[in-house]
């Protein structure tokens, strides 16, 4: 024991640092005790529980849903790994990185569009939302890039700045536009091999830049190409029979084509009330539609037996509605009711309406006029009526 | 890893290069994914590099 008398100056007693464990407890993830993340190897230490606990729950929890692994994936996201050795504090990824923030910026709009459109995209006037919706993402991908382009700077933001930023993401975006649409243009009229041999070849610069520096301003226009590809490979679009708005109005089964009636992009209408419909007529007629809308008009008296299929859209058949990915319908099947539509349609991404209406104006459904505004519960009992003759 | 290695490139590299030999087989008609296998793998691809790029220091 010193029992000599406390020299030390004034000026050096200053209050003692409280110690870390004085605050509230703080969860991080470990950095010693860890398999993936350190998400579990912090819960334990947290909760003083061995982590296997844990580990052993996120696993198990994949069989149930998957619950666990989001619930993993947030925790990642938004619990702050343990301090480094000379490292102050610890930093969420979530606030660590602009990029992380325009990534979930983008999740978010698209899921918010997919949402949205999946509730008004085939409504009828669906032109008019849909683009809205799309200059509402272009306008808040580009504010998310320009303040994540801003956001670290110290200098204060200037307005000049600003549009700039915003110039040059909506130049690149209109880059990046005309490319997915050539992208796409080329996946529906059978190029779409040149268009993936393009991203694979774009994959390996990527991957050999990786080891130079990298070259992260590839990815965008590799994505441009790759994804519209795959999104028209997947619903196997064909462009074949050009773009726009169709019209047909037979007047004899004669002057319906044999190969059927073809449109790549847009809205075909084909209305075969002006037919010369006998009692015993069996009418036959096939669609095939890329993207859009195809409406068949037929009278009340005609059974429809409709064939029909979409990869991702809309069958309503005389009323009968059916909707989602990959929907086929045989309608009534074989019968020999007559009169009789036999329809052969496939639309790869759209709706395909078949109106059993005397009265109904298809012009209605063209874009910017609104819905086609017809009872199904009427229509059903009137293909029942025809299909029961 | 080694220190040098731009790992958002490597990455999306990677992925760009897996989606478009599937999709190379796909419009050769090697392969028939279907939409709905089609359109998860194009959405893991995306998630895969938006989580790379978000995740990374610099």
């Amino acid at each position: 024991m010193n029992d000599q008398p406390h020299t030390e100056p004034t000026e050096r007693l200053e209050p003692p640092t409280p110690p870390p464990d004085d605050g509230p407890r703080r969860l991080t993830r470990s950095r010693r005790d860890r398999m993936v993340a350190g998400v579990a190897g912090g819960l334990g230490r947290y909760f003083a529980v061995d982590p296997v606990i844990f580990r052993i729950g996120f696993a198990v929890s994949i069989f149930f849903g998957g619950l666990g692994v989001l619930a993993y994936a947030v925790l990642f996201l938004f619990v702050p790994s343990e301090p480094a050795e000379g490292e102050e504090e610890a930093v969420a990824p979530i606030q660590r990185s602009g990029w992380l923030r325009v990534a979930l910026g983008v999740v978010v709009v698209l899921a918010a569009m997919s949402a949205i459109g999946s509730l008004v995209f085939w409504d009828g006037n669906w032109g008019d939302r849909f683009w809205g919706i799309a200059w509402l993402a272009i306008v808040a991908l580009l504010a998310a890039a320009a303040y994540s382009y801003l956001r670290d700077r110290d200098r204060p933001v200037r307005g000049g700045a600003l549009l700039a930023a915003i110039a040059l993401g909506f130049l690149a975006a209109i880059g990046l536009g005309i490319l997915a649409l050539a992208s796409a243009f080329a996946g529906a009229t059978g190029s779409g091999a040149v268009v993936a041999g393009v991203v694979i070849v774009i994959g390996l610069m990527l991957i050999v830049a990786a080891f130079r520096g990298g070259a992260r301003w590839l990815i965008a226009p590799a994505l441009a190409l790759a994804v519209p590809l795959a999104l028209v490979s997947a619903a196997d679009v064909s462009f074949g029979g050009g773009v726009g708005q169709r019209d047909y109005a037979p007047t004899s089964p004669a002057a319906i084509p044999d190969d059927g009636y073809e449109l790549g992009i847009g809205r075909i209408v084909v209305d075969l009330r002006g037919l010369d419909w006998q009692p015993t007529s069996v009418v036959h007629a096939d669609i095939d539609l890329g993207i859009g809308q195809a409406i068949v008009a037929v009278p009340e008296n005609v059974c429809v037996s409709a064939v029909a299929e979409t990869k991702a859209g809309d069958l309503d058949i005389a009323g009968s509605d059916s909707d989602g990915f990959d929907v086929f319908t045989d309608g009534v099947g074989p019968t020999p009711a007559t009169p009789r539509l036999e329809l052969d349609a496939e639309v790869d991404v759209g709706q395909l309406r078949v109106l059993n209406d005397n009265d109904v104006d298809v012009e209605e459904g063209h874009f910017h006029r609104g819905e086609i505004d017809v009872a199904d519960s009427a229509m059903r009992d009137l293909q029942e009526r025809a299909c029961a003759s | 890893m080694q220190s040098g290695v731009d790992r958002v490139s490597l990455a999306s590299g990677a992925a760009l290069l897996v989606l478009g030999v599937l999709l190379l087989l796909e419009q050769e008609g090697t392969l028939d994914l279907g939409f709905n296998l089609l359109t998860a793998l194009v959405a893991a691809a995306l998630g895969t590099i938006l989580l790379i790029s978000g995740l990374s220091d610099d």
